[in-house]
């Protein structure tokens, strides 16, 4: 593979303000319940007893995410007709809709939530890095749209070498699964607290 | 879970019809006569077919069923529909051979136990679908245990009920085979749910989750599975085993199929559950 485009979010001052959301969402058109980028809140923590005082370990962050075009995608290897691909060229993972049957096996493997079912049309649906955009020149919508400007994009591996990051952070599942191309600034809290406990 | 219905459908009908075909080939392997060696093949056919209308069902789109072999290399999906259509082709070939009489028994004998491999085969390839590592309470030997299990369970299930209603037959075949066979898979059930429940607890926050789940809001449900087919294959199937030596099988009909109704809807409620109760991991 010539080279693998991904992203980077630097979730320690992300807001939560859905402005990457909304923006994906009205760029690809997206139906009610349909989201391509997702910005969640994870919480954890408790009460816990130390020596004759109670004290609280409670932390809380939000993390915008998408696809992350991963190097061995659990989606891709699942579909049985071949409709969702990973791009040689750039590594961007696709979904061909002309081949999609719309069984949603994809939609069950990818531990992100990436690919979504669209029951309007009986197929499923995902980010594809604003293919269009990059062939013209612009980046992803939702790099554009980040008020703070939290979002980039690139080759992983270079964004890596400028930013640092990391892939794994509490609620994300173990990136050795599907070695995503995301690389994240974590959020005070998302890497040391010893009780995980998520939203969902 | 209200998409999950058209899956539990298929699974449950393809499941049966495997089990109900390899429990009925063992049973009319020794027979001659065209109506013994017919018996049952046209409730599998039926089954298949049902299984087959439902996982359709759960298509978006339907249209593209066709490329569904694309993937043969690395999608248990693609492995499964190929394994489907050679049950379909090895089990038809049964029926016709059958039906019109052609070549020996032997041959019959053999094309049906090529068929039924095939069929255990597709039950196999149904579980790795879900042994994924999204879902925590699936990714385990248990689940592939499971399928086999109720595949067995109902296929002994309805043959021995089946042969029990039988008339004009003072003592029906083949009938301490099923019961022996129906304790075996109960046997791997039991072994099955139990060694799943182990597994939960040190699985993950989903799988216990999951776990929670089974022994709170669907306890009910969970205990009742296990209690129905216990009941069904371990009291009540051996029970009407003992009395058909004494009893006209017919006078027996109504309880057997009270058996098959309780295995049926015991393993409808597990496989109920194991949808209802799966948590996908991530955020």
């Amino acid at each position: 593979m010539a080279k693998q485009l991904g992203f980077h979010v630097d979730a320690a001052f992300c807001a939560g303000c859905n402005t990457c959301q909304v923006a994906c969402k009205d760029r690809s058109s997206l139906a009610f319940g349909q989201r391509f980028r997702k910005v969640v809140k994870y919480e954890d923590g408790e009460w816990a007893k130390v020596g004759n005082t109670w004290q609280q370990n409670v932390s809380a962050y939000w993390l915008s995410i998408s696809c992350n075009h991963c190097a061995d995608p659990a989606c891709v290897k699942v579909c049985p007709t071949g409709a969702m691909h990973k791009r040689e060229e750039d590594g961007i993972v696709m979904v061909d809709q002309e081949k999609c049957v719309g069984c949603q096996s994809c939609v069950m493997a990818c531990p992100y939530d990436a690919p979504q079912f669209n029951p309007e049309i009986g197929k499923v649906g995902k980010c594809d890095l604003c293919a269009d955009r990059l062939a013209e020149g612009m980046r992803p919508v939702c790099v554009d749209a980040c008020p703070y400007q939290l979002i980039s994009f690139g080759e992983i591996e270079e964004l890596e070498r400028e930013k640092g990051g990391t892939n794994w952070i509490k609620g994300l599942v173990d990136p050795n699964r599907t070695e995503p191309s995301l690389r994240i600034n974590p959020p005070r809290g998302a890497m040391s607290s010893p009780v995980g406990r998520n939203t969902k | 879970m209200s998409g999950e219905w058209s899956l539990i459908l298929y699974t449950l009908c393809i499941q049966a019809a495997v089990g109900i075909f390899v429990a009925s080939r063992a049973v009319v392997a020794g027979e001659e006569e065209q109506a013994n060696r017919m018996r049952f093949l046209w409730i599998v056919g039926g089954l298949g077919v049902a299984g087959v209308i439902a996982s359709v069902l759960h298509l978006g789109n339907p249209m593209n069923a066709f490329r569904t072999m694309s993937n043969l290399a690395t999608s248990w999906l693609s492995r499964e529909i190929l394994f489907t259509i050679l049950f379909g082709l090895t089990g038809g070939l049964t029926l016709v051979l059958e039906l019109k009489q052609i070549g020996s028994r032997s041959l019959r004998n053999g094309v049906a136990a090529v068929a039924a491999l095939v069929g255990v085969g597709l039950v196999f390839v149904m579980s790795m679908i879900y042994r994924s590592f999204a879902f925590p309470a699936w990714a385990h030997l248990s689940t592939t245990a499971s399928f086999l299990a109720t595949t067995g369970l109902i296929g002994t299930a309805a043959v021995f009920a089946g042969q029990c209603m039988r008339r004009g037959e003072d003592q029906p075949k083949g009938l301490s085979g099923l019961v022996y066979g129906a304790l075996a898979m109960l046997a791997l059930q039991m072994v099955s749910v139990s060694s799943h429940a182990a597994y939960l607890g040190g699985a993950g926050k989903e799988a216990q989750m999951t776990a929670a789940m089974l022994s709170g809001e669907m306890a009910l449900f969970f205990w009742a599975r296990v209690a129905l087919v216990v009941i069904g294959s371990a009291v009540v199937m051996p029970w009407v085993w003992r009395r058909v030596g004494t009893q006209n099988g017919a006078a027996l009909a109504p309880v057997a199929g009270l058996l098959v109704a309780l295995v049926t809807l015991g393993e409808l409620l597990g496989r109920f559950l194991f949808y209802a109760t799966a948590v996908k991991i991530g955020l």
